[in-house]
């Protein structure tokens, strides 16, 4: 986890200049804040980094080499993420500054534009898997991979997955706009918390991506945690790479493109993914 | 075999005393985001019982449906209501209970109640508030001097219309008042000033002579009147580093002083007595012979995709109408935004149109 952390952001400071949102925080010094509430502002990175670090729990790196193999890790793995946006709900209100709230109002929206098209991006891979566990989703792309079978599943996540990360083009709470959101007020140990979190939650997401559809640690010669990180930062470079292809988004253009694009692509890969299986193709 | 029990037992009880003490702080605190995450924090403590008693896939959907669902709750709570952050109500006259629950909240500026931006003073913002955080300041040095701050106070608080006529009373109550209770006194000015800010000018005329008349009265000798009561809070717990007394009067008479609530607090511990009870009578109703099944959640699908199909089926499609017609009612184009949050929007001024509808745009 830790080792993904650097690497995430060692990465993201290679591939883009200045998008990283996190980057810029000041660790020396601590931000003082006149109205900031005693209690909530320092709980947010404590419980986002929670979220991050119980997600990569049940993260496979290999066919034993697994925190803790849950029947629901693929559900458990969507709800505990979830911490992360509570946390930015608690920083961004305790933090008692106008940039600060807004950009905690634009989080919520942000969250209510994802979650229904990433729950439909999760349902496509596991309703073939047929499972929740996320060692048995990998098992099964033994033969072939989920991307091959549902491209449009694994394009709905690479949108849905920056969007939860709060990566280019859906970074608009973060953004210089305003102000850097909440961002900009923290500092000291609650920086360090913010960085780790925010990278943190980028690698935990391309892992899941990795897993749901890239086969995971299934791989050829190497050792399967290599194919896994392999296959993890790979996923990563494109999302953040086609990402900065894109123009950044407001919260409205997201809500709007998460309700007419999204969501039907989403009901249409399940679609999808139901006839294919009807027909029977994919694992039995 | 000890271990597993112990730590089962310490799971137990921390779930337990997050859920209670999350209810109770969702109960009592002043500020309703913090409401709303004492309400959650108390949720998740219901879901770790649920994974303590091995469901834990109800128990991680409780966690999902709350996290989510409460923050949406919250924000459209924040955003429709006068006082989220309980900053009016932070300097009040407090239980103990609430006390602990509301620490650390700020009491609010003036002006920014007048914004609609809560209780925020930003770094960059600040410059905008140091005049009424001045006022803010002078007032609650006024409680302990009397006649002169309060001159300087009504020059500072550059309330203009109403304050001017709510002067000569406040200056006629003011001689009544000198020898005895400067307190008191001081309620009509910022009975005024604060409507004045507020919303009505005519029924806040009204309710300033009512409760002029009010203060007379119950000056000397009624500490159960609400404004009284509240000025004996400001001068008890003077840590809470209150400036404005006046935020929480107003509202004292609205929310506050709730004549349900010694009901509330009898009908919630008659209930508990007889939960209680029914723990420990254990009667013999048809429903405990029911077999408990650990595969509950493949026999509710079962039910759902068998027996009741066609139920499920149609609810499902009564559900995407009514979203199909929020997205429809809620096009672009028929409720302008308001110009002040112009400027907060990142992207330029024309999003680019997506393609599904293409007659859509603004």
């Amino acid at each position: 986890m830790v080792v993904g952390v650097a690497f995430t952001f060692w990465l993201e400071r290679a591939l883009t200049l200045a998008v990283g949102a996190a980057q810029s925080l000041k660790l020396s010094e601590d931000v003082v804040l006149t109205h900031a509430d005693r209690w909530m502002y320092p709980a947010g990175p404590i419980s986002a980094l929670f979220g991050v670090t119980v997600a990569a729990a049940v993260l496979p790196f290999g066919p034993r080499l697994i925190g803790a193999d849950l029947g629901i890790g693929a559900f458990y793995f969507i709800v505990v993420v979830d911490f992360v946006v509570l946390g930015v709900a608690l920083s961004g209100w305790g933090a008692g500054t106008r940039n600060a709230v807004e950009s905690f109002y634009r989080i919520t929206a942000q969250l209510v534009s994802y979650v229904i098209p990433l729950g439909l991006a999760y349902v496509g891979a596991l309703m073939m898997a047929a499972s929740l566990s996320t060692t048995q989703i990998v098992e099964a792309q033994r033969d072939v991979w989920f991307i091959v079978l549902q491209p449009l599943g694994f394009i709905l996540y690479l949108v849905t997955g920056l969007m939860q990360a709060y990566r280019a083009p859906f970074y608009e709470p973060l953004s210089e706009h305003l102000g850097g959101g909440f961002l900009n007020f923290v500092g000291g140990w609650k920086a360090l918390m913010w960085r780790a979190a925010l990278a943190g939650l980028l690698f935990v997401i391309s892992a899941m991506g990795a897993v749901l559809y890239l086969g995971g640690w299934l791989g050829p010669w190497l050792p399967p945690p290599v194919w896994m990180l392999l296959k993890t930062f790979a996923l990563m470079t494109l999302m953040l790479w086609l990402g900065r292809r894109f123009k950044p988004l407001s919260t409205a253009q997201m809500l709007s493109l998460s309700w007419r694009i999204l969501i039907p692509a989403g009901l249409l890969n399940v679609l999808v993914v139901g006839g294919l299986i009807l027909a029977g193709v994919g694992p039995q | 075999m000890m271990l597993g029990e112990t730590a089962q037992w310490v799971a137990f009880i921390l779930f337990t005393l997050l859920t209670v003490l999350g209810a109770l702080g969702m109960s009592t605190t002043m500020s309703m985001f913090r409401s709303g995450i004492f309400l959650m924090a108390s949720f998740i403590g219901v879901a770790g019982l649920f994974i303590l008693l091995s469901a834990d896939l109800l128990g991680l959907l409780q966690i999902m449906m709350y996290i989510g669902g409460m923050l949406v709750m919250i924000l459209f709570m924040l955003l429709f209501s006068m006082d989220p952050g309980g900053a009016m109500m932070a300097g009040m006259d407090m239980s103990p209970v609430e006390r602990l629950f509301s620490r650390g909240l700020k009491p609010q500026d003036k002006g920014e109640e007048h914004s609609g931006q809560d209780d925020m003073a930003g770094e960059e913002d600040s410059d905008g508030e140091k005049p009424h955080d001045h006022a803010a300041m002078q007032h609650s040095g006024m409680k302990i001097d009397g006649e002169h701050d309060h001159h300087a106070m009504h020059n500072s608080d550059d309330q203009e219309g109403l304050s001017e006529q709510a002067q000569p009373q406040s200056h006629g109550e003011m001689a009544d008042m000198d020898m005895g209770d400067e307190d008191a006194a001081h309620k009509p000015h910022d009975y005024a000033a604060i409507n004045h800010s507020g919303m009505n000018h005519g029924a806040a005329e009204q309710q300033m002579g009512e409760n002029h008349a009010m203060t007379h009265g119950d000056a000397g000798n009624s500490p159960t009147s609400g404004e009284k009561d509240c000025e004996h809070g400001q001068m008890d717990h003077s840590s809470m580093d209150h400036g404005d007394m006046d935020m929480g009067n107003m509202d004292m008479d609205m929310s506050m002083v709730t004549p349900a609530r010694p009901w509330a607090a009898a009908i919630g511990i008659a209930f508990s007595a007889v939960l209680v009870g029914l723990l420990l009578w254990r009667p013999t109703w048809p429903v405990t012979s029911a077999a408990f099944s650990t595969d509950s959640p493949r026999e509710i699908g079962m039910l759902l995709m068998g027996k009741y199909m066609m139920a499920f089926e149609g609810v499902g499609l009564l559900i995407l109408l009514g979203i199909f017609g929020a997205v429809f009612l809620q096009r672009p184009g028929s409720h302008p935004s308001d110009q002040g949050r112009e400027a907060y929007v990142t992207a330029d001024k024309n999003p680019v149109s997506i393609e599904l509808e293409p007659e859509d745009e603004s």
